[in-house]
């Protein structure tokens, strides 16, 4: 409210629809370009004025092309809203910035299909939950799946990514067919990579870690195209299981590292930022090149954590439930910046395109994509908040935001707004009522991560369609949830 | 100081009345405000990660030449109570430390 009383516009309420669920404002104020934010009318009123001023100054990014796009679940963050696609023109100075990835590289998602129904799995869900609780390692202390024997190794994996991880046994070849890039960035930089960031992830690869990462046993509720879902390996009832992790400490230390590196370098530059953590070096200069090459390091370090869990989750159906014929829907990343070329303005160019809490999203006949999915696009794998439903969805043709997605619910409250709303033990009594069998180290963990914290993951979803960035292939809903 | 990153290990564990037995060297040499604070929370932080300890208390004194430094007392993890997400990293993005009308104050985004 103003001084006399009358209510303060949002930000958002200067922000004019143009169709399709899409808002647009700008350029307006330092704003290079307008910023566009995809979003229902429901959505639009959760945006925060905060969220909404990150995409503006995002917006004002040097380099940036054609739109700073904010995703149906966009919320604030720390510089870049998180739910945020920006690209920069490399050729003319464009710039790579640490906070339009975000601290956890390559956090990202993966689902593991199964040959079985719900009805084959109820009876048996709570010894795979006691087993996966026992094989998952996650939280503070806890170890990993894979011990690896000393700093080579982990070098091998901050090239190599989830190709590492299957030659050390963790899984086979037909995984990395179906992951993001086959599992590996080859522009990995080791030597960008500090001694601290080498420390922090030797003894973390295979292993979940806390905060909004989870292990998730699923069941595909609802199939909306039968043919694409076939394509991807699901089927109705099937049991399913979603990871959501990342890079782990490697990858936060990789960020802080390079924030702060670029902090002291920008004026060299002659750029200055409304935010530090908007800190930026152009592309194509030193630094942005030694924060791409470690970001690409810690980018496969998040893939073969992917891989190495899924291992443990192969173990622990072989001992519960007596198969182990898991295999890969998709591994996406949601947090990530890549070189990709894109048509602006009638030229082809060379764009980085930051993706912090969104996803890529292929469109069908891409060639990136494994044969068997060129005629549907790429899987884009949704999570839901715990205890509510999770998506996967697939690329559209021509797609927007450079082809991408939303990445989750987005949060609608602060985690200590939802640690006072709500008590871990209640919310634990009320999954498990609602059959879905919990096991998760800290109460307080499970509030922060309440349903309530998040938008509608249905709406998100549905805006997603609407608006032309992807469209739903299936609905799956969770049997059991597995939380550091 | 001490007290910001009291208040940091509180948001994830609780072991104020254990005994400790070892102590972890803390040191911040850019100046005594906000960046020597991130320093300092990042130091911790790394060593929650590394060495799955927690610190239990902290001991921080300015330095001649203007710096911060001093140590903590430190437990292995697995005898504290890990009661929230353990924190991962420290944001620029709304940093301040004030000092105002005699009190202390400061706003740290922390991401787990």
């Amino acid at each position: 409210m103003s001084e006399d009383g009358l209510p303060v516009p949002t930000v958002v309420e200067g922000f004019a629809n143009i169709g399709d669920d899409a808002w647009r404002v700008g350029p307006t104020d330092g704003m290079r370009v307008p910023a566009v934010l995809f979003a229902s009318p429901a959505l639009l009123e959760k945006v925060e004025d905060d969220a909404a001023r990150q995409l503006m100054n995002v917006a004002s990014l040097p380099g940036i092309v054609a739109a700073a796009f904010a995703m149906p679940d966009v919320h604030s963050g720390y510089g870049f809203p998180i739910g945020c696609v920006a690209a920069t023109d490399v050729a003319a100075g464009g710039v790579i910035s640490p906070g339009g990835v975000g601290f956890d590289i390559s956090c990202g998602v993966r689902l593991i299909e199964t040959p079985l129904t719900r009805d084959d799995l109820v009876p048996r869900l709570d010894t795979l939950m006691d087993a996966l609780d026992v094989t998952v390692p996650r939280g503070l202390g806890r170890g990993a799946v894979w011990h690896l024997d000393g700093r080579r190794t982990l070098e091998s994996v901050l090239r190599e990514g989830a190709v590492a991880a299957v030659r050390a046994g963790f899984g086979d070849d037909e995984d990395l067919r179906r992951c993001e890039d086959s599992g590996v960035l080859s522009c990995a930089e080791i030597a960008e990579v500090s001694e601290r960031a080498f420390e922090r992830g030797l003894g973390q690869v295979g292993s979940l870690g806390s905060g909004n990462h989870f292990l998730e046993v699923q069941v595909v509720e609802q199939v909306f195209d039968e043919r694409t879902a076939a394509a991807f390996g699901l089927f109705s009832s099937q049991v399913c299981v979603m990871i959501h992790c990342g890079s782990r400490g490697l990858g936060h230390q990789i960020c802080s590292d390079h924030v702060r590196t670029m902090i002291g370098a920008m004026a060299r530059y002659g750029i200055s930022v409304p935010d530090r953590q908007l800190a930026c070096a152009p592309v194509d200069s030193p630094d942005g090149r030694a924060y791409f090459g470690a970001m690409a390091a810690a980018a496969n370090y998040g893939r073969a954590n992917r891989q190495a869990l899924t291992e443990a989750v192969r173990r622990s159906f072989r001992r519960a439930v007596g198969t182990d014929r898991l295999t890969l829907c998709y591994d996406v990343s949601h947090n990530l910046a890549k070189l990709e070329h894109h048509e602006v303005d009638g030229v082809r160019r060379l764009l980085c395109v930051h993706r912090k809490g969104a996803t890529l999203a292929l469109p069908p006949g891409h060639p990136d994509l494994p044969e068997e999915l060129r005629g549907h696009g790429q899987p884009v794998l949704i999570p839901g908040s715990m205890g509510s439903a999770s998506y996967v969805l697939a690329g559209v043709d021509p797609g927007r935001a450079f082809s991408s997605a939303c990445h989750g619910a987005g949060r609608a409250m602060s985690r200590h707004a939802a640690a006072r709303a709500v008590r871990g033990d209640t919310l634990r009594r009320e999954l498990e009522d609602a059959h879905i069998a919990v096991r998760a180290s800290s109460d307080r963990g499970l509030a922060e991560e309440a349903p309530l914290a998040y938008k509608d993951v249905d709406d998100v979803v549905a805006t997603c369609e609407r608006a032309g960035l992807a469209r739903r292939i299936a609905r799956l809903r969770p049997l059991g949830v597995l939380k550091g | 100081m001490d007290e910001a990153l009291q208040a940091l290990v509180e948001e994830f564990a609780e072991a104020q009345e254990e005994p400790t037995s070892r102590l972890l060297p803390l040191a911040a040499t850019e100046g005594a405000g906000q960046d020597a604070l991130v320093q300092l929370f990042e130091q911790v932080i790394y060593a929650v990660d590394v060495f799955s300890i927690i610190p239990v208390r902290f001991h921080l004194a300015d330095t001649e030449d203007g710096g911060v430094a001093g140590d903590m007392e430190v437990i292995p993890a697995s005898r504290a109570e890990i009661v929230g997400p353990v924190p991962k990293g420290v944001s620029y993005h709304d940093l301040s430390l004030i000092h105002d009308d005699g009190t202390w104050r400061c706003h740290v985004l922390i991401d787990v």
